[in-house]
């Protein structure tokens, strides 16, 4: 009897054991190991982003991943967060626009993504181009979507061009040291190669032409700016500018100044200073009301009660994507250093 | 010691949990919710383009996927009704209108394929819910109504012709 009771109880064991080891549900694929969180700025705009995802705030959650993809351009998780939000505003055009750039970036993410690639276009009406992807999407319909989280990898600096290495040099090309002149990211060690450069504050662009970003960041003052109006005066000429007041909305650098910001709006800058023939004054040489402009002013002092921007005219640029993100670019790399 | 019979017994044991688990899991949602979309989509695709036959197979795949999809047999039996095939689309809104009795728009699909099938009484009473849900199908009941009262004179008239030959 003991004997009959013995083999039932192993006959019972061994029936779970294999329905544990064999029937269970199989383990979900992990993720992509998508490294950590990089820059402050990158890292404020995604999380931001983020944020305004969880609470239905697609218009901001969109500006935010768009900001976050202008400073890292070659980020998965950012454009992978804009195909969502996009999703959610049906903005098809724009998760078209995502999931291209995903698969150009990693063309392994192409397969698991091809039925949303083509549902987007069909939404588009692009059923030319729908079709084939949407067949080949239901072939691959077993391929589990890929895991993407939102968290952000440093941007991948530029490197120089590499120098020919002189093999009868000490160490040249039997040397196998990994260069360690560029500081290492989480504890992973670089790459080899040779030291990358990128714009940084602290090079200033030496050429002729010093209109550019580079210098204008090296201001005191870098401010967003809504323009309000300017002071009215019947002296206004070329050469006499009027006082346009402004109001900041963000300070991206700088002290804090008072939110009202009178600066004078000279016309020129100081490399084309000519008097344009026939120039005359009037509201249309003003910018519009509303617009929304970043301002580099030099030396965050006053003078006779309105502040000078850097070159004149060329420090009131408009504030578009394309002068953000370089200007975010800038302050970013500095910061880092 | 195992006796074979024992080892046999476990693995037959065995084999059955795991067909009854595959069968409970079914299909991995997310791979049904990828083919389901992309079946919708090449469905509407093909319909807008005329190519009803290719149409008609995506649908059909699809509510292999979905078959409790109210929405997916409303619109199956629309693109039918509309190709003129009022056969094949009677029984899918008759599936929709099973699936989700509480929209007025399944139910007039109801009563459409009622009256394709020459069953005005039916037809009426599914016209009647679509108007009570708030539907606006007053025409479609008109026309039904109309429809039934002209069957029953027919059904009388028959019954009296044949009452007259039996004399």
């Amino acid at each position: 009897m003991s004997q009959d009771n013995h083999v039932k109880f192993i006959t019972l064991f061994l029936c779970l054991l294999i329905n544990t080891v064999c029937f269970s549900l199989p383990a979900k694929s992990v993720g992509d190991n998508t490294g950590s969180t990089g820059s402050i700025t990158i890292t404020k705009h995604a999380n931001a982003a983020a944020r305004a995802f969880a609470a239905h705030d697609y218009k901001k959650a969109k500006e935010e991943y768009r900001i976050a993809i202008g400073l890292s351009p070659e980020t998965l998780e950012f454009y992978y967060g804009l195909y969502d939000v996009c999703v959610h505003t049906e903005e098809w055009d724009q998760v078209v626009f995502a999931l291209e750039k995903i698969f150009e970036i990693d063309a392994s993410k192409k397969r698991p993504l091809l039925a949303q690639y083509g549902e987007a276009l069909f939404r588009l009406g692009h059923y030319d181009d729908a079709v084939p992807v949407l067949k080949q999407a239901l072939k691959e319909a077993d391929l589990p979507a890929p895991k993407i989280a939102l968290v952000v990898q440093p941007p991948v600096p530029i490197p120089e061009e590499e120098k020919p290495v002189d093999p009868n040099a000490p160490g040249g090309a039997a040397s196998s040291t990994p260069d360690l002149t560029v500081a290492p990211v989480n504890g992973n060690l670089p790459s080899t190669g040779p030291i990358p450069s990128h714009p940084t504050l602290l090079a200033k662009d030496t050429t002729k032409f010093k209109l550019s970003f580079q210098n204008a960041a090296h201001s005191e003052c870098i401010l967003i700016a809504e323009y309000l109006d300017y002071q009215h005066n019947p002296d206004i000429q070329f050469f006499h500018p009027p006082i346009a007041n402004y109001h900041i909305t963000k300070i991206l650098k700088g002290p804090p100044l008072n939110s009202e910001l009178p600066v004078r709006y000279e016309f020129y800058d100081r490399i084309n200073n000519a008097l344009p023939e026939g120039w005359k004054f009037g509201p249309d040489k003003m910018p519009k009301k509303g617009s929304s402009w970043i301002i580099f002013i030099m030396n965050a002092v006053p003078r006779d009660g309105a502040f000078d921007t850097y070159q004149g005219s060329y420090g009131r640029q408009p504030a578009n994507d394309e002068n953000l993100n370089q200007i975010y670019a800038l302050l970013e790399n500095s910061a880092n250093r | 010691m195992l006796s074979k019979r024992s080892i046999v017994l476990i693995l037959i044991i065995a084999f059955a949990s795991f067909l009854c688990q595959k069968q409970a899991l079914g299909m991995d949602p997310e791979v049904l919710a990828k083919k389901a979309l992309c079946h919708t989509c090449l469905a509407k695709i093909y319909a807008s383009q005329g190519k009803i036959p290719a149409a008609i197979l995506e649908y059909q795949e699809l509510l292999k996927l979905t078959p409790n999809d109210a929405a997916v047999h409303f619109e199956f039996a629309t693109l039918l009704a509309h190709n003129n095939k009022p056969d094949l689309a009677a029984p899918q809104y008759t599936q929709a209108a099973k699936l989700k009795p509480a929209v007025a728009e399944y139910q007039a699909g109801l009563g459409y394929a009622l009256m394709c099938q020459k069953n005005p009484d039916a037809a009426v009473a599914a016209y009647t819910k679509a108007c009570s849900l708030g539907g606006k199908y007053q025409t479609q009941l008109q026309n039904a109504q109309q429809y039934q009262a002209q069957q029953k004179l027919l059904d009388r008239y028959k019954k009296k012709l044949e009452q007259q030959n039996n004399e």
